[in-house]
């Protein structure tokens, strides 16, 4: 009888698994400050002609931000050269990667063409 | 041959001898004793003994610029544990907390829910990085050593839409444990 209990109780002592003895603990921080980027890039220039007539050129953005952020539009013409009707299309919105913004700028005929200088973009945190 | 056996026989009839000598005084640590005869049995318990050390108490992980941001992570040293033991031992890591700790620096508000995956170790900046968590995961572990050293690497994830301007830290325990 001393022998099976024996053997049960090895095979208990076996069966129940062994936690690793702790012997030390020792805290770190890891700390870092993350700064607000806000990334403005140009991805490209589109031109078409509506049937109306007017001339649309659509100029591609792309913005990555890890704040909210807005696209602010600056005209820079001078007295010599119309602004032209301009819409912005997702200027602004929440932290994101590669968010496309499109600029459409809008001229007729005979207007002074507006190049993409005469328009200056710009992010501004919101 | 009648002669060796007899040998035998003396050899064995003395040899308790010395046992019941030194049977009058026992000490253990630091308990005093003293005899007039025969000699001090002492005792001395050796416990498991180790020491941790690590190199820095706080490790400064870089800024992100825009690059790291893009790429998605930064990597930088992290602390060196050295480990002394006469026994074996083996060295965990792991979060003190599920998420970063975030402090507002601007407006916008700190991400309060950074886990604490987004720091990763390993301990060859080459290899293979392993998802920190608040379960201890083994780093190294070793025998009995004067002094091994176990440099630690970290990688951070940093994401755009995800990480908001602030201060982060999180709290990053080391354990040395008996396997």
């Amino acid at each position: 009888m001393r022998i099976w209990l024996a053997v049960v109780s090895a095979i208990v002592a076996a069966a129940t698994p062994v936690e690793a003895q702790e012997l030390a603990r020792v805290q770190r921080t890891a700390v870092v400050r993350i700064p607000e980027f806000m990334r403005l890039e140009a991805r490209g220039i589109s031109d078409e002609q509506r049937a109306d007539g007017v001339n649309v050129r659509k100029v591609l953005l792309s913005v990555s931000a890890n704040r909210a952020w807005r696209l602010q539009v600056q005209p820079t013409c001078n007295s010599e050269c119309k602004v032209p009707d301009y819409r912005v299309l997702g200027g602004q919105g929440k932290a994101a990667h590669q968010q496309q913004v499109v600029v459409e700028v809008f001229w007729r005929d005979g207007d002074k063409p507006p190049a993409v200088h005469e328009l200056t973009y710009s992010l501004v945190a919101i | 041959m009648k002669l060796v056996k007899r040998f035998l026989l003396m050899l064995l009839l003395l040899s308790p001898a010395p046992l019941l000598a030194q049977a009058s005084c026992q000490t253990n640590g630091m308990g005093q004793c003293s005899t007039t005869m025969g000699s001090l049995q002492v005792r001395v318990t050796f416990g498991l003994t180790f020491d941790l050390a690590l190199s820095s108490t706080v490790t400064n992980l870089p800024a992100p610029d825009a690059a790291a941001f893009n790429t998605g992570y930064t990597l930088t040293n992290g602390p060196v544990a050295t480990i002394r033991s006469n026994g074996p031992w083996a060295l965990s890591i792991s979060a003190s907390s599920a998420t970063w700790a975030a402090v507002n620096t601007v407006p916008e508000p700190a991400r309060t829910d950074k886990p604490a995956s987004d720091l990763s170790w390993s301990t060859d900046p080459g290899g293979v990085f392993t998802d920190l968590s608040t379960s201890p995961m083994q780093v190294a572990s070793g025998l009995a050593t004067a002094g091994t050293m176990v440099p630690l690497f970290y990688r951070t994830v940093y994401q755009w839409a995800l990480d908001t301007p602030g201060n982060y830290s999180l709290q990053i325990v080391f354990t040395i444990a008996a396997p």
